[in-house]
């Protein structure tokens, strides 16, 4: 076991490099098993060794690893809020929503329809909120693995990724319910009770969105990279 | 028997023992640790090994760690609860199918046979 010459890192960081990888997760874990195996070899087999990693780690498998990563990490995020969000309601958790919700209800019942399409912001804005700071944490740590290794294509955690991907959904889904009707013209889209019903929909899936996110993250912030 | 095939369906099984034996491992430290049990006759190829390490995170039987070691970043990999409960499951399976195996390779042995 011997330490690498800052000449063979950085050998190891340019064959890296070259194969354009995005996901942080990828790159932190290949780079550590070069470096792992590399360490068990006189400098003088440095080279021969570097080439068989390489043969290993191709372009095309390297490429197809962090395929099937992205979609274990957006599985296991949703896996993950799922199971927060089945969890969740134990019993006095399911009477204080209930609750909540009950005086919700009485709230929006009193309301205008124009101010029950604006009470879907609330939990919109908290959900950005969140994504803004789980972005701004996974660029922190992120950061560190970018000094390390440069890639010629951004690079960001696979788990902040799926987090964004839901983030453009959410998103999505509100801009086609107060726009759609808008483009297409539909009069008095407002009163209608489909649209009405639609809105307090949204508004539960937003909530619950926003507070299993937030649990999820809790969970994952302490062994990964956001 | 360092078929590749043969490995690949037994391998979730392999990491899960290991890793119930020692409570945190990294990639590679799995590939050496298989290598060194087996005088290397098992290979696990690196092909195979960070596939079924992330399928099992993503299954939530893993669960990772981000370690700062020397100067660069490292992933290790440990148990969750419902990893451990696996482990025991996933065992027995094996070594069903393994007793299967060798009645059907010797049909002389008896039923009841333990390895």
């Amino acid at each position: 076991m011997r330490k690498l010459s800052e000449q063979e890192l950085d050998q190891i960081k340019k064959a890296i490099s070259a194969k354009e990888l995005t996901s942080a997760e990828i790159l932190l874990e290949i780079y550590d098993h070069y470096v792992s195996h590399l360490e068990g070899f006189e400098s003088s087999k440095f080279e021969e060794e570097l080439f068989e990693l390489e043969q290993k780690f191709s372009f095309r498998y390297c490429h197809a690893l962090q395929s099937k990563f992205i979609k274990a990490s957006k599985k296991e995020i949703f896996n993950l809020q799922w199971s927060i969000f089945k969890t969740y309601f134990t019993w006095p958790r399911f009477l204080a929503t209930a609750l909540i919700l009950v005086f919700y209800f009485l709230f929006w019942m009193d309301v205008s329809n124009k101010t029950k399409v604006q009470l879907l912001i609330i939990p919109i804005v908290a959900i950005v909120i969140l994504s803004a700071w789980i972005y701004y944490q996974s660029f922190k740590k992120v950061s560190k693995i970018k000094q390390m290794i440069a890639s010629p294509k951004g690079i960001q955690s696979s788990l902040l990724a799926s987090i964004m991907m839901q983030l453009s959904l959410i998103t999505s889904s509100f801009n086609l319910m107060i726009l759609l009707p808008k483009v297409f013209d539909v009069p008095n889209y407002m009163e209608s009770s489909y649209f009405i019903a639609g809105t307090l929909l949204l508004f539960f899936i937003y909530v619950s969105y926003s507070l299993t996110l937030f649990e999820a993250w809790k969970l994952k912030t302490k062994s990964s990279l956001i | 028997m360092s078929n590749n095939n043969l490995i690949k369906g037994s391998l979730q099984t392999i990491i899960l023992k290991l890793l119930e034996e020692n409570e945190k491992m990294y990639g590679y430290e799995i590939t050496q640790r298989v290598k060194e049990l087996t005088s290397g006759e098992i290979k696990i190829t690196e092909g195979a090994l960070y596939p079924a390490l992330h399928k099992l995170e993503a299954e939530g039987l893993l669960t990772t760690e981000i370690q700062q070691v020397d100067n660069r970043v490292r992933k290790y990999y440990s148990l969750t609860k419902d990893g451990q409960k696996e482990v025991t499951s996933k065992l027995s399976e094996l070594q069903g199918f393994v007793e299967n195996l060798q009645r059907i390779l010797n049909p002389e042995i008896k039923p009841g046979f333990n390895i």
